[in-house]
């Protein structure tokens, strides 16, 4: 049998079946494709204005690097006209991130782009290594996705900029959205799958430009392209519910291709069926053309991108327990609004009748205010941030680590 | 499920009644097994109670021709696949009519149960027979088999733009066989398209047999399941219409179809454990009993051959077995989404759903447009019926039917 031709230019021989549709193309068309409709996403959803300084948030992986690989040469093919540079975070993990920021260090010499690290110990005082001494393996995930959110925000105000791109690719948003379902939080079902997060409220907002690519085309693109990434996984434990999420859309794409790509496009007309949810609540003020911004103080989107193939453990169990709980007490509340039954003659009377308030009472399940953390700063719907009350359960454990 | 006792002990007591000894587990509490049985029923009662006043009994003209008219039974149509939740409810619904008749009370309901089954493997007289064990055990029941081919001529699929999309003539109608080989050829896309042809067919026989409801057996695990497939398959936006309760409009169907899932609140393991208690058993009446019981069992050579539906159930299997409540809570949840629809919008051609414009709009995540190529004789036709089918279908129905 003859070999296959590349159906886009049916010059070259086909060398690659694109993991997204089984196409099979050559490796110049591979390539070229998966910068067009990376370009296409940018364009179509007006993610940069010209003059731009922009930070791609880079971690070394291989989601990061090619992020900043693409961006770099649609820069110069499309003319942007961004101002790129790389932000890292380093969270203080012997063994993972002082390598994986060694490749940063490379990226950053290959492509051009000025680097910033910003450290988890001179933002908190407390490296990831420290906080896993303190609170062990358990839930540290928490504490370093917490800080993380809010270390590549300090780290862009830091440089004066207003826009921060993460590797975030089509697997990442279709496994929020099946998490999301699993743990029926519909309310971040309702943010994770917008292309921006953060709107003019916040100083810094995000963007997820890989949004629609699929992680085994950013894996062959980094191969075809010979791109120096990190593939090491946190030492850590990762969240278990997301590993359960990888694992059934991992079996869905071998089903159907498509399927990831489907999870997102749900995910997307969902985000629009959430109660309360308005369909203008995504701040672009009536201009359709515009990419939807959701506006969010936490994205709920994992952001180590480390949980291949985990299964579920404990996260799992804890939230059935909780919500068996949950419907237990449920069971136990009285309905107040009850009539009680008159007592019969002869008892004594020991029930007195107290008039029902009829003013509604401010309802807690109203839509977030955005407002600010007392302590730092930092935007919050809470008196203090999330990060700060971390903090604050951290430092109380100090002075008896060191004794 | 069954709680075995450790031999040398005392038997535990069910944590209900405390007399009997525990046999079963209801949500993580033992019980016996009358208290089990009771609360299948009492499940199963409560949403019949909803179902009795959502249909007002019809009034039908005095037989006489003159007097006042006359308050005629409920008609309810139960779509049964012969698996074990349809089954289990037509034998809840056939419990509760025996109860009100044996309290000396009229019939509250009568029932049309209608098996569809695939005439491309299957013949009239096998579907009859099939449905022969039911006839004999509930006799004051109304059953028919219907075959899948009577689809093709349903005025709720708009057939014309339908058959034109798949390179098909107009006239004569196809044949199953001629429909379902024109389809993608995976099991995710037969099995999608399959599935709506039934779904249309019963809608249309709700209303030719002038019964007020079309009753659907989904346990909480089915609609658990069905959220996450649906979501798969590209379909979140109709998921409201899919699986919540309440009336149901087609284009070209005379008039809205009340559907009614009233096992929602009891999971499948629940369920397949009351088919055992009931006398005698109902795994009589469940041809394919032990794939019904057990998901898992049978071994996974090609994952070509899977539907999406089916890798859902052997996830749920899981889930369900170690987290039932957390089963329980995606299906509430998604209970909670809203339906939105657009009424200058006509319905999705296929599957009669609202189409959904303003997510057409925002989708930037078009799958590798134009590099499809000529792997299974793809051409720019193939494009431009893509382009079109576009227009009338929904984007599931896009990607089932179109590829």
């Amino acid at each position: 049998m003859a070999p296959s031709l590349c159906a886009i230019c049916k010059i070259e021989r086909a060398y690659i079946k694109r993991p997204k549709n089984h196409a099979k193309l050559c490796r110049e068309c591979f390539i070229r494709v998966f910068e067009d409709e990376i370009h296409h996403t940018i364009t179509s959803s007006k993610l940069f204005y010209p003059g731009e300084k922009v930070a791609i948030g880079a971690s070394g992986g291989k989601d990061s690097t090619v992020l900043a690989s693409v961006l770099k040469t649609l820069n110069e093919r499309h003319g942007y006209g961004l101002d790129l540079v790389l932000l890292s975070i380093d969270e203080g993990i012997t063994g993972y991130r002082d390598d994986s920021l060694q490749t940063v260090k490379n990226n950053a010499v290959q492509y051009g782009m000025p680097l910033t690290i910003v450290g988890y110990k001179e933002l908190y005082d407390w490296t990831m290594d420290e906080v896993v001494q303190t609170i062990g393996k358990k839930g540290n995930c928490t504490y370093c996705g917490v800080f993380r959110r809010q270390a590549l925000d300090r780290g862009a105000k830091m440089l004066g900029i207003k826009h921060v791109v993460t590797g975030h690719n089509a697997d990442d948003v279709a496994e929020t959205v099946m998490m999301n379902l699993l743990r029926a939080d519909l309310s971040r079902l309702s943010r994770s799958t917008s292309i921006v997060t953060g709107d003019n409220r916040s100083e810094v907002k995000r963007s997820k430009p890989l949004k629609y690519a699929y992680e085994k085309e950013i894996v062959l693109y980094a191969f075809h392209k010979k791109l120096e990434y990190f593939s090491t996984e946190c030492i850590y434990s990762p969240e278990a519910f997301r590993g359960s999420a990888r694992g059934l859309i991992k079996q869905l794409e071998k089903v159907r291709p498509s399927a990831i790509l489907d999870i997102v496009r749900s995910g997307e007309d969902m985000a629009r069926l959430v109660p309360g949810e308005s369909p203008s609540s995504c701040g672009c003020k009536g201009q359709k053309a515009q990419a939807p911004v959701a506006a969010a103080v936490e994205e709920g989107i994992g952001g180590c991108g480390s949980t291949n193939g985990r299964t579920p453990g404990g996260e799992m169990a804890a939230l059935d327990k909780q919500i068996r709980e949950n419907e237990e007490y449920a069971e136990l509340e009285v309905d107040v609004t009850k009539k009680i039954p008159k007592p019969k003659q002869g008892e004594k009377e020991t029930q007195r009748e107290l008039p029902i308030r009829t003013a509604s009472a401010p309802s807690k399940g109203g839509r977030q205010v955005l407002g600010q953390c007392k302590r730092c700063g930092y935007m919050s719907s809470q008196e203090i941030c999330q990060a700060c009350t971390l903090l604050e359960g951290l430092n109380k454990n100090r002075p008896q680590i060191q004794i | 499920m069954t709680t075995n006792s450790t031999a040398g002990s005392s038997p535990q007591l069910c944590t209900k009644c405390r007399t009997q000894e525990a046999t079963h587990d209801q949500r993580s509490h033992a019980v016996c097994v009358d208290c089990f049985t009771k609360f299948i029923n009492t499940k199963s009662v409560k949403q019949l109670g909803i179902l009795g006043k959502e249909t007002k009994p019809p009034i039908i003209p005095n037989p006489s021709g003159s007097g006042p008219p006359q308050i005629g039974t409920r008609r309810y149509l139960l779509g049964l696949s012969l698996g074990v939740s349809s089954t289990c409810l037509l034998q809840l619904l056939h419990e509760n009519c025996q109860f009100q008749l044996s309290k000396g009370r009229p019939a509250p309901f009568e029932l049309t149960v209608v098996h569809i089954y695939n005439d491309t493997f299957t013949t009239p007289s096998t579907a009859d027979s099939l449905l022969l064990p039911h006839k004999t055990r509930y006799p004051t029941f109304t059953f028919l088999s219907h075959p899948l081919s009577s689809s093709l001529t349903l005025p709720s699929i708009d057939w014309p733009s339908f058959l034109s999309a798949l390179s098909l003539p107009p006239s004569p109608v196809p044949t199953l066989p001629t429909l379902l080989s024109s389809l993608p050829p995976s099991q995710a896309s037969q099995s999608d398209i399959i599935s709506l042809l039934t779904r249309h067919i019963l809608l249309s026989l709700t209303l030719s047999t002038s019964s007020q409801a079309l009753l659907l057996g989904h346990s909480t695990t089915a609609i658990a399941e069905l959220t996450l497939s649906q979501t798969a398959k590209g379909r979140g936006f109709s998921l409201p219409w899919t699986i919540n309760d309440g009336l149901l409009s087609l284009p070209n169907l005379s008039q809205p179809v009340l559907v009614f899932h009233p096992l929602r609140d009891i999971l499948r393991k629940e369920l397949v454990e009351f088919t055992k208690l009931t006398s005698p058993p109902l795994t009589g009446l469940i041809p394919d009993v032990e794939k019904s019981n057990n998901p898992e069992a049978h071994q996974v050579l090609n994952h070509k051959d899977l539907s999406i539906e089916e890798v859902m159930t052997r996830y749920f299997a899981d889930v369900e077995r170690s987290y039932p409540s957390v089963v329980a809570n995606v299906a509430r949840t998604s209970a909670r989404l809203v339906r939105i629809f657009d009424e200058d919008r006509k319905g999705c051609g296929l599957c009669g759903m609202p189409m959904d414009g303003e997510g057409d709009e925002r989708w930037r995540g078009e799958l590798g447009e134009g590099d499809v190529g000529d792997e299974e004789g793809e051409t720019e036709e193939g494009e431009t019926r893509r382009r079109e089918g576009r227009r009338w279908l929904c984007y599931g129905c896009q990607r089932s039917a179109l590829g």
